[in-house]
């Protein structure tokens, strides 16, 4: 039927606009209590008293814990680090002595709803003992700065230097060294559904099941078992329709284990859901990181070497289960990109500030290590006095490099690096847009044409690990449980979850395909760490990669034994027999057939007459470990203008290259990349999460953390170029983040072309048009 | 926060500075005073009821004006606390006088915190103005409205 490559329709579309998606705020319980959390008003504080007594009198108060009651149920939530410069921290999911940043739930109280908790909660007391709370990285690690974790002795949760080839004579040959400092300021997801959970616990049967608005179903198995002392076969963490993760969701929350914790404790559904406030204080934040790179090349625009000083802010935590060091990790480990140089010398931090804690956001450190790397690129080819392009072309690694190992040692298999950005200048019409920007400034208006181009490793497996040091967050273990039912219907159970992102339509697809049997007859499972087999959890863009080739590896091996039974049932040779028209024929005689129900049958109820070699059923678990994962890629290029009286920026134009290898449904890639720009550009131009210098959080709505719309949105042009895969056999490569990683670079880039006429530059992530009018002023009256 | 500002009455200085210790005055110009209570020398208690944007809440604080030089200066420490956040302050009011009327600069910083500030910095400073600026109004009022009763021109 070839679905496989066609844009084919999401199957659980209708659900989501019809409005049937069942989020965990849906979900209906008998006897379901609500709790609401009385949460820290101060970034830094030592907690003197907490004062229930007037609360617990409520007579709606169905309970009230503080740390003293759960200290003895609960351990505290801490990913274990194995590795020199790595600290692991201990997150109480109620804070004890100390409170580390605003929002930090100090108290849970338990109602019947959460109009009633919330009363309650506000006659708590919470007597503080204000500290110098640390907003930013560099500030925590100055001598004499007051430590979040005292007993760590420092502020820096992570360091690691990333070291190769001889930086000092690759500088010291340099014709210009470029320095400068660039600041990513901190953004968060901000799903459309912000987290919820329901913790189920059925005293009867001693079992739990927790209903989660997350990421990593088996992870928090794993992790509630450890904190909350119960068997992992005892849990069971169901994710409903999840309305987006981006990695917000990404990790096991303190509110999660103290559900969890409540519905033991009384027997009964407890739920809790995050308001808009709470997610902007407590759900992870991302990316928030300050660069102090400088950049060797020759007068011909060759680099030779970069060295680079990274300072990651983390905030007051490092997070279960993916550590404060995938961010820093990541940011150094991936800065040099698609270029090619060897001599690298990368000092990186991950430090300990009162600010939420950080986790993955799309595409992790990547959108920040592209903004600023093609940053250097454009700041370079205005040193030399080339082209930006030019600049790139010539830097990048060129196809004949293929295998390429990075100074970090990653090995790039076979990308489109230079040939997306050729096909970007192309589609966009650059040479036309450079005249037009010519001829439009003899006009008095600024246009700027701005370059972003990526390489983004993705679907990693056990040869990289996903967080170095965590011993448990090395892929490869990733699975799915294919069943063909007694009437011949397929169900595949996949340990890969999803938040929305269409995985289910892309292996539908594939299994379409492979078994030749309409959509209607596929199930896929997925979200529910009981049903489906152990997997890592939605990161790193590994979905499609991975659970792609392992289903069809799995069908092979069912279509194998059908072979078997049919040739068994038939008489004939198996060499005679083929998988055709969805079911087994003959080569010879086509009426020959046994179609797939048939098969199931035979497998299911004719037992008593398979031969002793085989077993019954048709059901088959199939690992797939693609090694070293693949690296995919895409060049980015807007054109904007900005109106230098206002500072504001209008984006003309918007061209998406990407090469994500083979496309298994190009409206499902389509689909990436629109959000994932639309992320990226609105994380480059309006959000910024902003702590006054008490720690408190000043953007705590929509109308102080700005989201773009489609309205300020160009229609974007995207150009497909396919590099299969060499190292995996649909020749997918991920596209989960990308769009999100070259769109930020491209755009800034953009407003800094068309500034060089006023002499202005901007160097933070956002950037907007306070700044920008800023700048342009400071050079008229410098 | 920082916050300055100056307003001019048409009242002699030392009436002016009097009606800062009129707890009945005071009482009846700070805005969405519940009670006041003088607890000390110069230290008053005083429950407020003020919305920020989209956020009510009823605050408890102290205000120190215990700090003061008849009739020049006023300096004053307040601290508030509420459901919803806490307010710290340090400020200094100013009288000069002016023929027969009088003018009072005021000058300070507030340290804000809790849900009033992550949901409402973008108008804490404006209400906080407000606030300030409704005060002195009902003060330059209720002195009219005392003058009058007393029968004092």
């Amino acid at each position: 039927m070839g679905l496989v490559g066609k844009p084919v329709k999401r199957i659980d579309g209708p659900k989501y606009v019809s409005g049937k998606a069942q989020y965990v705020a849906d979900l209906k319980f008998a006897d379901m209590v609500e709790i609401a959390f009385v949460r820290s008003r101060y970034g830094h504080a030592r907690l003197r008293h907490v004062d229930v007594s007037e609360a617990i009198k409520h007579p709606y108060t169905i309970d009230i814990v503080t740390a003293k009651d759960i200290h003895e149920a609960i351990r505290p939530v801490s990913a274990k680090v194995d590795r020199e410069g790595f600290k692991s921290t201990e997150v109480y999911p109620l804070a004890r002595d100390k409170v580390l940043y605003v929002g930090e739930p100090i108290a849970a109280v338990v109602a019947k709803d959460r109009y009633v908790a919330e009363d309650i909660a506000e006659m708590i007391n919470v007597d503080y003992e204000p500290l110098t709370a640390l907003v930013y990285a560099e500030e925590a690690l100055k001598d004499g700065a007051p430590l979040l974790h005292e007993d760590l002795g420092t502020n820096t949760l992570v360091h690691r230097l990333f070291e190769n080839g001889d930086i000092e004579t690759a500088l010291q040959d340099a014709d210009h060294i470029i320095k400068e400092h660039f600041r990513i300021e901190r953004h968060t997801g901000a799903t459309m559904e912000t987290r919820g959970y329901v913790a189920c616990y059925e005293k009867g049967s001693g079992r739990l099941t927790l209903y989660s608005s997350g990421q990593l179903p088996h992870f928090l198995r794993m992790g509630l078992s450890e904190f909350l002392r119960i068997g992992e076969h005892r849990i069971r963490v169901i994710m409903p329709d999840v309305g987006g993760g981006y990695g917000t969701k990404g990790i096991l929350y303190p509110e999660e284990v103290l559900c969890c914790h409540l519905s033991m404790k009384l027997g009964r559904p407890v739920r809790w859901i995050e308001d808009r406030i709470e997610h902007f204080q407590s759900a992870t934040h991302g990316w928030e990181q300050d660069h102090y790179i400088e950049v060797g090349v020759k007068k011909d625009g060759t680099i030779l070497g970069v060295r680079n000083t990274i300072y990651v802010n983390v905030g007051a935590y490092s997070v279960y289960p993916v550590t404060a060091g995938i961010e820093p990790l990541q940011a150094g480990g991936l800065l040099p990109g698609p270029y090619k140089f060897q001599d690298y010398f990368c000092d990186t931090y991950g430090v300990a500030t009162n600010k939420s804690p950080t986790a993955p956001y799309r595409g992790i450190a990547r959108p920040c290590i592209t903004f600023v790397m093609e940053g250097m690129i454009d700041r370079i080819a205005r040193a030399v006095n080339m082209d930006p392009a030019e600049v790139r072309l010539k830097n990048m690694i060129q196809p004949e490099d293929f295998p390429y190992r990075s100074p970090t040692r990653l090995v790039h298999d076979r990308a489109s690096y230079t040939e997306s950005v050729k096909k970007a200048l192309e589609s966009a019409g650059y040479k036309e847009w450079r005249e037009k920007q010519k001829r439009l400034r003899e006009e008095g208006r600024y246009i700027g044409l701005g370059i972003g181009s990526y390489s983004e490793l993705t679907g990693l497996g056990s040869g990289t690990s996903i967080s170095p040091g965590v011993d448990y967050l090395r892929a490869g273990n990733d699975a799915v449980r294919i069943t063909i039912t007694p009437t011949g219907m397929i169900v595949v159970y996949i340990g890969m979850p999803s938040q929305g992102q269409g995985l289910e339509t892309a292996i539908t697809q594939i299994v379409a395909d492979e078994m030749e049997i309409p959509p209607e007859n596929i199930a896929i499972i997925n979200n529910d760490s009981e049903l489906t087999p152990f997997n890592l959890g939605t990161m790193a863009s590994r979905g499609a990669v991975i659970g792609g080739v392992a289903t069809i590896q799995g069908l092979k091996k069912l279509k194998d034994k059908m072979l078997r039974i049919a040739a068994h049932f038939m008489d004939v040779n198996i060499e005679d027999l083929e998988y055709g028209e969805s079911g087994v024929r003959s080569k010879h005689n086509p009426a020959m057939m046994f179609t797939l129900p048939q098969l199931a049958g035979l497998a299911y109820f004719a037992v008593h007459k398979l031969p002793p070699d085989l077993t019954p059923g048709l059901e088959v678990t199939q690992y797939y470990d693609p090694k070293f994962g693949t690296f995919a890629n895409g060049t980015h290029l807007a054109v904007v203008e900005i109106d230098p009286e206002i500072g504001s920026v209008t984006l003309l134009d918007y061209t998406i290259v990407d090469d994500c290898g083979t496309i298994l449904n190009p409206m499902l890639v389509d689909g990436q990349l629109k959000g994932g720009a639309a992320q990226g550009i609105s994380g480059a131009l309006l959000e910024k999460l902003v702590y006054d210098n008490n720690g408190q959080l000043l953007t705590g709505t929509f109308m102080d953390y700005l989201l773009i719309t489609a309205r300020d949105l160009p229609q974007f042009r995207i150009v497909h170029l396919v590099t299969p895969s060499e190292r995996v056999m649909t020749g997918v490569k991920g596209v989960g983040e990308g769009a999100t990683v070259g769109s930020p670079a491209a755009v800034i880039n953009a407003i800094n072309d068309a500034l060089v006429p006023m002499g202005a530059q901007v160097n933070t992530f956002p950037t907007g048009p306070q700044e920008i009018f800023q700048k342009i002023r400071e050079t008229k009256n410098p | 926060m920082r916050i300055e500002g100056k307003t001019s009455f048409p009242v002699d200085r030392d009436s002016l500075f009097r009606a800062f210790f009129d707890q009945d005055i005071l009482k009846k110009s700070i805005p969405g005073c519940k009670t006041l209570e003088e607890v000390g020398d110069g230290i008053h208690k005083v429950t407020m009821a003020i919305s920020v944007g989209p956020v009510k809440g009823e605050y408890q604080g102290v205000v120190d004006v215990s700090d003061n030089v008849f009739p020049e200066r006023i300096r004053l420490v307040g601290e508030g606390d509420g459901k919803q956040g806490f307010a710290k302050g340090d400020g200094i009011l100013v009288f000069s006088a002016d023929g027969t009327s009088t003018q009072i600069s005021y000058s300070g910083d507030v340290e804000v915190g809790g849900i009033i500030v992550s949901v409402g910095q973008r108008v804490l400073k404006g209400v906080a103005k407000f606030l300030i600026g409704q005060f002195l109004k009902r003060i330059n009022k209720n002195i009219s409205i005392a003058k009058d009763k007393t029968g004092i021109p």
